[in-house]
C-alpha cells in the first residue's frame, strides 16, 4: 500500500450538485489546522484553541493573516481583561457582579448614568463611591467619550474628515496631565496617560502622542500590566504613523509578547508597517524584548528559514517560542516538500500576487540540513526546554522520508524528556504509525488495535486526525479491493466523523467546493448503493453488528443526525428520483421531522426563468411539503400513463421542477450549486480518495449514474412534455409547454469542454450559445404561438430565445 | 446559413459602431484627491469627460466583518466640468462569506458613504462603479449584491477583468448597465523576458478571441509604468521606486531590461541591489501604445465609446498621452 498519496489534481471546475447526501455523519467542532486526506499531514498538529500561539500556528491556507482571524474563530474577548484589572484595582474578589458591571461600563453615557447604573452591582459601586480618586477617573473616561473620542462608524465619512483638532483638546489634555501628577495609584496614573493618548492619537496628532508618551513613559515600570500595555501599543501604532517604524515596532512586539487582549492587535499594526524589526531591535533593553521581535517577524513567514528558531534558541534555549517556531518549520517542510509528489508547492505572493516556488527555495538553500542539524543542536543541550516536540519532529520527518529505524531513534530521545500535556499524544501516535507502517500490517485487525488505544486521547485532535486517515486512506480502500463494500462504508462513514477540522463547517453541509474532504460515503450512498443494499446497512446500523469487528466499532461510534431515520430519507429520495412514488409515499411514516418540514415552490407551475435563490421573498413562495409533492407525482404519473393529456403535461412540468434547474429541487437533493456544469464527472471531481486514484481507469469508464440522469438532462421530462402536445387544449398551455420542452432539451445542449492550464476544465461560451439556438422548439414558438401572454413571457426572459429572433 | 448572416449584421454593426466618436476619462486612484496644475490643465484642455474617482476599499477583516479603507479626502475642489463617477473596490473574498442580510446591509452602507463623500463637495451620484475580481465562490452574493445596489441609484458599472471577459459561462454576466474591461497587467509579470506584462498584444490576443460580451464595455487602458526586479532569474518584486538606471551601477540588456555590474546601495530608491540583478521597466513608446490600444478598440465589440486611462498621474500623462 502507498503511504503517500497521488497528487490531488485541483480542478476549478468545482461543481456539482449533489444528491441526496443526508447520511451526515455528525460530529463536534474541533480544533487545529485543516486536515487534508490525501496526506499523512499535521501529525504535529499542537496548540489547541485559547492557547495564544493557537492563531500563529502554520497553516498553509491561510499565510497571510493570523488563524485567529480565521472564520469559526471566536472573537477575543478583551472586556473581560479590563474587568480583571478594574477588579484589582477595586479590590473585588468575587465574580458574580462582573458581567453586569462590564455592561454598565461599556453603555452608560456619562458618569452619573454610570453611578446610577452600578445599583445592581453594590460591590462595585460601593468600591468605587469610596474612592474619590476612581470616581474622578470615570468621570475624565466619559468626558472622553462623549467629547473627544473621535467618530468610530467606519461607514460615516466624518470619521476620516473630522478629527479634533489640538486647540480643542488641549484644555482636556492638560487636565489629564494634572490628574496623572496628583494621582497617587500607578494602574489610575496609566489610564489618565491611555486617555491622553487615545485622545490625541485617535485625533490624528501623532506627534503629541509621542511626546506625551515620553514624557510619561516613567510610569511604566516594565509590569506587565495592562494599562501599561494600553500605553505602549497605541505610541507603537503613534510611532508607525509618524513614520518612525522602528520604534513603533519595538514597543508593538512588547505588547504582542506580553498582552493577552492586545497580542492580535499588534499583530495586526506590525502588518500595518514597513516591518523595520531589524530597526526594532536596536532599541532593545533586554533579551525578552529582543526575542519579542523576532517572533513578531517570524510568526506569520510563510517562507522555509530555521535561521530566527537559531537566533532565539541562542539568546534563550528555554523559550516558549521556540517550540511555536519549530513546528512551524516542520509543517512549511511538510506542507512544501514532503506532500508534493511530481509538482512544487507555488506560494503566492501577496505583494506582486506571483508565486514563489516554495520546493525549490527549500532543496536550494539546504534547507533539510540546516533544519536537521539545528534540531541536533538542540537536543544536544541539556538547557533546551520542549525537547520532546524537538524530537517528535525530527522522528516524523525522518518516518515521511522512510528512515524508520532513525525515527524510532528519536522516539525515544522524545519519551526520555519531561514530556507536556500536548507531547505526550504526539509521541505516542507517532510511534503506533510508525510500527504500522514499518511492519507493513495494516489490516482491520492492526487498525482497531490503534482505535482502541486512542480512545485515552482527546476527541478531534491528533488522535482524530490519525484515526481518519488510517480508516479514510489505509484501510477503506483495502475492504473496497476486498469487495465488502459494506464495511468499506462504515470506514468513510465513521472517517468523515472524525474528520476534525479547524472549523468544522463543511463537514456538515457538505458543499461542494469542499467534496474533495471526504465524501467517498456519500459516493458510495448514491451511486453504488441500490435499495437493497441500504436496506442491509440499516439492518446493520440497528443491530450494531456489521461484517467485522471494525465495522462494529464504525457502527457503534457514529452518530447520523437523524439516527436510522436517516436511512428513510435516503431511500425516499432515490425512490423520487426512479419515480417510484408509492414507494417513498409508503416511507412517509419513517422520514425525520427535519425533512418532512422542507418545503418547496409550486412543482407544477411553469416558471419562465430558472434562477434560484434563497431570498426571504423566494421562501415565502415554497409552500408545498414533501408529502404533498409526493401525493400529487403519484396522481399525475398514473394518469399520465393514461394518457391524459393535461397530466402528462402537468407531470413533466413536475419532474423538470425536481430536476437540478428546478424550483423544487430540494425535495430530491440535499446540497445544491449554482455553480455546477462538467456534471458528468460528478464522482470523479467529489470523491477523489485512494480507491479512486487506484481504480481511475474503471472510474474513467463509468456513465453518470442513471439515477441523476433525469436529474441533469431531464430526459422523462421532456419525454411526457412531447406526449402532451398535440392534446393540450390552450394555446396558452401549449405555448408552455413547448417552452418547458424547450427548456429540456437545452440541459442537454452539446457544449465544447476545453481544458486550459488557469482554469482547468472550461465550456466554450460562444459554442454553447450557437448551439442553444439550434433549439428545435424555438421555431415552433416563434410561428404558432405569437399570440399568447405565455410567449410574452417567454420572450421577456429567455436571452437564448431573443437571440433567436434576432437572428431571424 | 442563418447563423452567418447573424454574425455578418453583428460585424456589420460593430463596425459601423467603432467610428462614433470616442469620449476620454480617467480613473482617480490616490486616496487624497489633490490632482497636480498639469492635470488639471491636461483635463481642461482634451476634454476629459468623466473622472471615476476610488473612494474607498471594502476590505474582509474576519468573518462577518469588513470595513472601508483608504477612504478619499478631498483636497481640491473638484472640477464643475466634469462629471466624478464614484467607484468602491471590494475585497471578493467579503462575498464569499456574507449571507443576503448582509448583503443588502453593505450595499446600503456603501451608497451611504459614497452618498457623504459626493454630498461634502456637493456632488449628486447618478452612477457608481464596483471593482471586485469575483470568482465562482463570491459571483452568486457579489450579483446580488450589484442588484441591491442599483436599487439605489441609476447607472451601475462594473469592472471586468479579462479572464471574466474571456471565461463568461465561469465567471457570468454581472448585472449591471455596462463593464469596464481592465485591459492591463494582462502578461506574466513574472516571466523575466522581453515582453511587457501591463500591455501587449499577444497576451490580449489570447483573452479575446472575438467573444460577444452581452453588456456594453468601456475600455480602461493602463498608462502607468512599473519597475520589477529579478533576483537569480526569479522574479523577486514590484519595486515602489524606479532607480535611476542610466548610471555605471546598470548595465542595459535590451529594451526593457537593466543588469546591475556591481552590488551597490542606491539611494534614490534606499534598496541594496546584488550584481546581477535584473531590472525590467515596464513601458512603451508611444507608437507602440498607440498601436496596441487602437487595436484593443477595434476587438472590443459591443463598445460603449469611452476611454479610461488608469490613472491620473502626471509622469504618465506626459509619457503616454503628451510624448
Amino acid at each position: 500500500m502507498k503511504l503517500f498519496i497521488l497528487t490531488w489534481i485541483a480542478r476549478v471546475s468545482k461543481i456539482i450538485c449533489c444528491g441526496s447526501l443526508l447520511m451526515i455523519a455528525e460530529q463536534s467542532k474541533a480544533c487545529g489546522p485543516d486536515f487534508s486526506n490525501y496526506y499523512l499531514t499535521y501529525l504535529l498538529e499542537h496548540y489547541q484553541y485559547g492557547n495564544r500561539f493557537y492563531d500563529l500556528q502554520f497553516d498553509p491556507e491561510h499565510r497571510y493573516y493570523s488563524k485567529g482571524e480565521d472564520f469559526g474563530t471566536p472573537t477575543l474577548d478583551t472586556k473581560k481583561y479590563n474587568i480583571i484589572a478594574w477588579k484589582k484595582i477595586l479590590k473585588i474578589e468575587t465574580n458574580n457582579q462582573d458581567s453586569l458591571f462590564t455592561d454598565v461600563l461599556y453603555t452608560s453615557n456619562n458618569s452619573e448614568t454610570f453611578i446610577a447604573n452600578l445599583n445592581n452591582c453594590n460591590n462595585y459601586k460601593t468600591a468605587i463611591i469610596a474612592n474619590p480618586e476612581i470616581e474622578k477617573y470615570f468621570s475624565y473616561l466619559y468626558t472622553y467619550k462623549n467629547k473627544y473620542a473621535p467618530n468610530n462608524d467606519d461607514w460615516d465619512y466624518g470619521k476620516y474628515t473630522k478629527s479634533i483638532n489640538l486647540e480643542t483638546i488641549t484644555p482636556y489634555c492638560n487636565d489629564l496631565e494634572k490628574q496623572i501628577n496628583e494621582t497617587k495609584s500607578n494602574p489610575l496614573q496609566l489610564r489618565y496617560l491611555y486617555l491622553l493618548l487615545r485622545t490625541t492619537h485617535l485625533n490624528l496628532h501623532y506627534s503629541t502622542t509621542i511626546n506625551l508618551f515620553e514624557k510619561y513613559k516613567k510610569l511604566c515600570t516594565n509590569q506587565n500590566m495592562l494599562e501599561q500595555n494600553w500605553c505602549e501599543g497605541i505610541v507603537g501604532g503613534a510611532y508607525i504613523k509618524a513614520n518612525q517604524q522602528a520604534q513603533g515596532i519595538y514597543y508593538t512586539a512588547r505588547v504582542f509578547s506580553k498582552s493577552d487582549d492586545q497580542y492580535r492587535e499588534a499583530l495586526c499594526t506590525y502588518n500595518q508597517s514597513k516591518k523595520d524589526w531589524q530597526g526594532a531591535l536596536a532599541y532593545c533593553k533586554n533579551t525578552a524584548d529582543s526575542i519579542a521581535i523576532l517572533l513578531l517577524q517570524t510568526a506569520q513567514n510563510p517562507i522555509p528559514d530555521v535561521s530566527m528558531v537559531e537566533n532565539i534558541y541562542r539568546i534563550n534555549p528555554q523559550h516558549e517560542a521556540i517550540q511555536l517556531l519549530w513546528l512551524r518549520e516542520a509543517n512549511k517542510l511538510e506542507t512544501y516538500l514532503l506532500n508534493r509528489q511530481n509538482n512544487d508547492y507555488e506560494l503566492y505572493n501577496s505583494n506582486a500576487d506571483e508565486p514563489k516556488n516554495m520546493t525549490a527555495i527549500i532543496k536550494k538553500n539546504n534547507y533539510i540540513k540546516q533544519f536537521v542539524a539545528l534540531g541536533n543542536t538542540m537536543l544536544a543541550n541539556p538547557n533546551t526546554a520542549h525537547k520532546a516536540t524537538i524530537a517528535n519532529v525530527l522522528a516524523y520527518y525522518a518516518f515521511r522520508i522512510k528512515q524508520y529505524a532513525m525515527a524510532k531513534q528519536y522516539i525515544t530521545i522524545a519519551k526520555k524528556s519531561v514530556p507536556t500535556v500536548m507531547e505526550i499524544p504526539q509521541t505516542e501516535i507517532l510511534e503506533q504509525v510508525i510500527t504500522l507502517q514499518e511492519s507493513q500490517k495494516i489490516n482491520y485487525v492492526s487498525v482497531l488495535n490503534c482505535l482502541k488505544k486512542n480512545e485515552k486521547f482527546p476527541k478531534y485532535g491528533l488522535a482524530s486526525h490519525i484515526n481518519h486517515y488510517l480508516l479514510y486512506n489505509e484501510l477503506a480502500p483495502l475492504f473496497m479491493k476486498n469487495k465488502d463494500t459494506n464495511s468499506a462504508y462504515w470506514c468513510y462513514a465513521l472517517s468523515s466523523a472524525l474528520d476534525a477540522d479547524s472549523t468544522g463547517a463543511y463537514i456538515g453541509d457538505y458543499s461542494p467546493e469542499a467534496f474533495n474532504t471526504s465524501t467517498f460515503d456519500s459516493y458510495l450512498l448514491l451511486h453504488q448503493f441500490g435499495i437493497s443494499d441500504i436496506n442491509k446497512l440499516e439492518k446493520q446500523f440497528i443491530a450494531k453488528k456489521g461484517n467485522n469487528e471494525l465495522a462494529n466499532y464504525c457502527i457503534a461510534n457514529i452518530q447520523f443526525k437523524n439516527g436510522k431515520k436517516s436511512f428513510a430519507e435516503l431511500k425516499a429520495k432515490k425512490y423520487m428520483m426512479m419515480q417510484q412514488w408509492d414507494e417513498a409515499i409508503a416511507l412517509i411514516p419513517q422520514l425525520p421531522a427535519s425533512y418532512l418540514a422542507t418545503k418547496t415552490m409550486n412543482p407544477v407551475n411553469v416558471y419562465y426563468n430558472d434562477i434560484i435563490n434563497y431570498t426571504p421573498k423566494m421562501d415565502s413562495l415554497r409552500t408545498f411539503s414533501v408529502a404533498k409533492i409526493l401525493t400529487l407525482a403519484n396522481t399525475l404519473k398514473q394518469n399520465a400513463d393514461k394518457k391524459i393529456a393535461k397530466d402528462q403535461y402537468l407531470y413533466g412540468v413536475l419532474l423538470y421542477n425536481l430536476s437540478y434547474y428546478g424550483k423544487a429541487h430540494n425535495v430530491v437533493d440535499n446540497h445544491w450549486s449554482h455553480s455546477n456544469y462538467n456534471i458528468s464527472s460528478y464522482y470523479k471531481t467529489d470523491s477523489v480518495n485512494v480507491y479512486y486514484y487506484q481504480n481511475e481507469k474503471q472510474f474513467e469508464a463509468q456513465k453518470m449514474s442513471p439515477l441523476f440522469y433525469n436529474y441533469f438532462y431531464c430526459t422523462d421530462a421532456e419525454a411526457y412534455l412531447h406526449k402532451a402536445l398535440d392534446n393540450l387544449q390552450t394555446p396558452e398551455e401549449k405555448t408552455n409547454c413547448l417552452w418547458m420542452l424547450a427548456k429540456c432539451w437545452q440541459k442537454r445542449c452539446p457544449v465544447k469542454i476545453t481544458r486550459n492550464k488557469e482554469y482547468g476544465y472550461v465550456e466554450s461560451y460562444g459554442d454553447y450559445v450557437n448551439n442553444a439556438l439550434k433549439n428545435p422548439y424555438f421555431k415552433q414558438l416563434q410561428t404558432q404561438y405569437t399570440a399568447t401572454q405565455a410567449y410574452q413571457n417567454v420572450k421577456g426572459n429567455c436571452d437564448y430565445f431573443k437571440l433567436y429572433l434576432a437572428g431571424k | 446559413m442563418k447563423i452567418w448572416a447573424l454574425l455578418f449584421i453583428v460585424l456589420l454593426a460593430n463596425s459601423c459602431e467603432q467610428n462614433k466618436a470616442e469620449s476620454n476619462s480617467f480613473y482617480y486612484w490616490k486616496t487624497t484627491y489633490n490632482p497636480t496644475k498639469f492635470e488639471n490643465d491636461y483635463v481642461e484642455k482634451h476634454n476629459v469627460k468623466n473622472i471615476y474617482i476610488r473612494c474607498f476599499d471594502v476590505m474582509y477583516e474576519t468573518e462577518n466583518s469588513y470595513k472601508p479603507s483608504n477612504v478619499v479626502l478631498w483636497n481640491q475642489k473638484p472640477n464643475p466640468k466634469i462629471n466624478y463617477i464614484p467607484v468602491v473596490f471590494i475585497d471578493k473574498k467579503i462575498f464569499e462569506q456574507i449571507d443576503s442580510v448582509q448583503n443588502k446591509e453593505l450595499s446600503k452602507n456603501i451608497m451611504k458613504l459614497c452618498k457623504q463623500i459626493f454630498d461634502s463637495q456637493h456632488l449628486p451620484i447618478s452612477e457608481i462603479q464596483i471593482d471586485c475580481d469575483w470568482a465562482g465562490l463570491s459571483k452568486e452574493n457579489y450579483f446580488y449584491f450589484l442588484k441591491e445596489i442599483k436599487k439605489d441609484v441609476k447607472i451601475v458599472s462594473a469592472t471586468l477583468r479579462l479572464h471574466q471577459y474571456k471565461y463568461q459561462t465561469q465567471s457570468g454576466i454581472p448585472p449591471v448597465d455596462y463593464c469596464s474591461l481592465m485591459c492591463y497587467n494582462i502578461g506574466d509579470v513574472k516571466s523575466n523576458n522581453n515582453s511587457n506584462s501591463i500591455l501587449n498584444k499577444i497576451d490580449f490576443d489570447s483573452y479575446t478571441k472575438g467573444d460577444y460580451y452581452p453588456k456594453p464595455i468601456n475600455i480602461a487602458l493602463p498608462i502607468y509604468t512599473w519597475s520589477l526586479l529579478f533576483r537569480n532569474n526569479q522574479f523577486a518584486g514590484i519595486l515602489p521606486q524606479i532607480p535611476i538606471l542610466d548610471t555605471g551601477n546598470w548595465r542595459k540588456i535590451n529594451g526593457l531590461q537593466y543588469e546591475c555590474k556591481n552590488s551597490f546601495l542606491d539611494t534614490i530608491s534606499s534598496r541594496y541591489f546584488y550584481s546581477q540583478d535584473v531590472i525590467k521597466v515596464e513601458n512603451c513608446s508611444k507608437e507602440e501604445w498607440n498601436t496596441i490600444t487602437t487595436y484593443i478598440k477595434n476587438k472590443i465589440k459591443n463598445p460603449k465609446h469611452e476611454i479610461i486611462y488608469f490613472d491620473m498621474d502626471s509622469a504618465s500623462i506626459q509619457n503616454y498621452l503628451l510624448r
